[in-house]
């Protein structure tokens, strides 16, 4: 493979990182770069600032791995890492075959000159020859889809054709490894949709991908494994849905307290309490009441849910209805309405609660989410007492073709949802299958209505 | 699995050795050819992209600047060429001194600047940094190249026929591209660390104006600095070398040729190996 005693790499693979880390040398002022070449011996004249620190991983031949990471998380520099456009300070990035990389749409082009000089501009630095080009001009053109504005300077473009040309070239290359840099972003979603269409093309000529996005979406459902960044360092690497679930956490959640099993004494358990509706199904969920988190021991129950939060309070228990009464239905009807109960006990008073329901494909697309700040009045805004167990009631209608879904619950407390601190989030943890309708195809439900009348003339 | 063949490898110390055989940079540049011809295309056209006459600008530039400077040196300060000939002989020696000139620091002269001014391309994209600044030197050269037609098309009109001697022009000018490529090199990677290169530069440039022998003949310059002249200025050689050639019907100065040769080539070589050597460290700065 390499004759000069490089490190070797398998040949299933087309890229690996191996203890990469990246240390800038930040000074305060230019002058100090000068110092430190001319008298770096004697003192430091910088701050080492370190934007990765010893990650590894390892892309396949024809796989797609996503990044994702919060801003700051060390992406970009991996990905220029990767590229080749920047030097590691410790470990190795090892590649094989074209590397083309889409850290930017359009970073080559030239406002001033033409869309097809900069396409012929771009594509030679990118390595095509001449005649290459040539033969390939007419498959960029149909992409980017600009007609006779080919021929005009770049700088009277709108930024949906200047991106849409950039990726035509880009992605014109046939090659081993593509790399994109969150750039899908910009365009709308038509564009959006052509290039994960050509994205998909590429990978079925045997690209491998490396996807930087901050869609959730995106990422679970074109990536086979992904990899979470923080602070420089690789802390996920594995099933897309569970490294995202990870990431979201990140995101929106403060540091992850272990969730211990409720400690705190029940102090008033009423049963059936003075507000509970009447219509309240004859189950051991509504009469025995303890502290135990019994949410696990439901059929429907998924154990690759993602739990997090503080803990302030637990979600113990849910009760899942169909429309018809069964309880813990197998599967429930389109256009059933479906109740969720919840049974929560806080062990500290929460002020102002938030409950919050999130339905998502098995796939990990968000079909819909809601809570009690936005969908109802501010009438469940009563604090939750510690040591009292509460019944939390979600009803819907299933508006959404068959197929499972994944539901996630959580409750929060907060004024608004910015500052809404997660007490305990329970990610994707309940299944709800959904049986098939022949009334359409896709998810939503529109309730078409088709109507022919004859032309009076 | 053609494709799949040879692995690249990126750490902390290079894997990739820097020639400094000549020929070998020579053939590492000569595959980036396809893009130097762009890029040398693109500095050409940048220049008049967008202006009403466009590439006659190219013509009409040289033409004004001589216009000047024979109307100060010549008919002001009354400089003669070797105290003898008409305006037209000293404009035509002036000429032949500013095409040389030209070519040399309107490559150096941007030098400094060709990759901070193109950060993309350090950041964003895999580019042979290398030929940024050879297409400003290629653009240079083309654009000198228009003068120095304009400058055969008078001595041929105006002073006597076009001689064999202009063979030998390229043999006296590669030397001027090799010392302006490595000098350019040079530059361009110390003024990414250090960004007041490129303001240093257009005074030293100053200076080896009025050091060289452009507005005046070498024969001016008194006899003891002469040779000094000659040994700390590379350019007063290529200036005294291409009238000689041009206007003066004769050969160059064989003896001269090997030592400028030799020196030309060390400055190509080590501009090249600093340039690359310091080129990984680039994107770490921008």
């Amino acid at each position: 493979m390499s004759s000069n005693g490089n490190p070797a790499l398998d040949d299933g693979l087309v890229l690996s990182i191996r203890g990469v880390g990246k240390c800038y040398e930040m000074y305060a002022h230019p002058s100090h770069r000068l110092l430190q070449s001319l008298m770096g011996w004697r003192r430091t004249f910088y701050r080492e600032f370190w934007a990765l620190r010893d990650v590894s991983f390892d892309v396949a031949r024809g796989q797609c791995v996503g990044i994702v990471g919060q801003n700051g998380a060390g992406k970009s520099t991996l990905l220029q890492i990767a590229t080749g456009i920047l030097a590691p300070t410790t470990g190795v990035a090892l590649s094989r075959g074209r590397i083309v990389s889409m850290l930017e749409l359009g970073s080559g082009f030239n406002p001033e000159f033409s869309g097809r000089e900069n396409v012929y501009l771009n594509a030679s630095l990118l390595g095509l020859n001449q005649r290459e080009i040539d033969s390939k001009f007419d498959q960029i053109a149909a992409f980017a889809d600009i007609g006779e504005f080919m021929d005009s300077p770049v700088k009277h473009y709108s930024s949906g054709m200047f991106g849409r040309l950039a990726f035509a070239v880009y992605s014109s290359l046939d090659p081993q490894l593509l790399i994109v840099d969150e750039i899908l972003s910009v365009g709308d979603a038509k564009f959006q949709a052509k290039c994960f269409r050509r994205i998909r093309e590429l990978r079925d000529k045997g690209t491998s991908i490396l996807l930087v996005s901050h869609s959730s979406e995106q990422i679970v459902q074109h990536c086979e494994r992904a990899i979470l960044l923080h602070k420089g360092s690789c802390i996920a690497n594995g099933e897309p849905r569970q490294v995202i679930n990870q990431y979201v956490e990140l995101l929106f959640g403060r540091e992850k307290s272990d969730l211990k099993p409720a400690s705190t004494p029940i102090r008033r358990v009423v049963s059936p309490s003075p507000g509970a509706p009447a219509d309240q199904p004859d189950d051991p969920f509504f009469r025995d009441h303890s502290a135990d988190d019994l949410f696990s021991t439901h059929n429907s129950y998924n154990g690759y849910e993602h739990r997090w939060g503080t803990g302030d309070a637990h979600i113990l228990d849910y009760y899942l209805q169909a429309g018809n009464g069964e309880a813990y239905p197998s599967s429930v009807e389109m256009d059933s309405e479906v109740t969720l109960y919840l049974k929560v006990l806080a062990h500290r008073e929460i002020a102002l609660p938030i409950f919050g329901l999130i339905i998502r494909t098995k796939e990990g697309l968000l079909l819909y989410g809601s809570n009690s700040l936005l969908a109802t009045t501010s009438e469940l805004r009563r604090p939750l007492v510690v040591g009292q167990i509460e019944i939390i009631r979600f009803r819907w209608t299933v508006r959404y073709n068959g197929g499972d879904y994944l539901l996630s619950v959580g409750l929060a407390s907060g004024a608004n949802l910015e500052g809404a601190i997660a007490l305990d989030r329970r990610y994707d943890s309940i299944l709800l299958s959904v049986m098939a309708s022949q009334r359409f195809v896709g998810l939503a439900d529109m309730e078409l209505s088709v109507e022919r009348f004859p032309a009076v003339g | 699995m053609d494709t799949y063949s040879d692995v690249v490898v990126h750490s902390a110390e290079s894997h990739q050795s820097i020639p400094l055989n000549p020929w070998v940079i020579g053939r590492q540049l000569w595959q980036q050819r396809q893009l130097l011809r762009q890029l040398t295309n693109r500095t050409v056209q940048q220049r008049f992209r967008g202006s009403v006459l466009g590439l006659l600008w190219a013509i009409l530039n040289p033409v004004f600047m001589l216009l000047v400077y024979t109307f100060v040196f010549g008919v002001i300060l009354k400089v003669k060429w070797n105290g003898q000939g008409s305006h037209f002989v000293f404009a035509m020696n002036l000429y032949c001194g500013l095409i040389v000139y030209g070519i040399f620091s309107e490559s150096v002269g941007t030098a400094a600047t060709q990759v901070i001014s193109n950060p993309s391309y350090v950041k964003k994209i895999l580019f042979p940094l290398e030929i940024l600044p050879l297409a400003a030197l290629g653009g240079a050269i083309i654009f000198n190249l228009f003068s120095l037609a304009i400058l055969l098309f008078c001595t041929q009109f105006f002073m006597h026929p076009l001689s064999i001697h202009l063979a030998a022009l390229p043999i006296v000018w590669l030397p001027l591209f090799l010392f302006s490529a490595g000098l350019s090199w040079i530059l361009a990677a110390m003024g990414v660390f250090l960004r007041d290169i490129g303001q240093l530069i257009i005074i030293v440039l100053q200076f080896v104006f009025y050091l060289c022998p452009i507005v005046y003949p070498l024969s001016a310059v008194p006899g003891p600095m002469q040779r000094w002249d000659l040994l700390l200025n590379p350019l007063a050689v290529f200036v005294e070398e291409s009238r000689r050639v041009l206007l003066q019907r004769s050969w160059p100065v064989w003896s001269w040729l090997p030592l400028n040769y030799a020196v030309c080539t060390v400055v190509f070589i080590f501009g090249y190996y600093a340039f690359m050597k310091t080129k990984r460290g680039f994107a770490d700065v921008i």
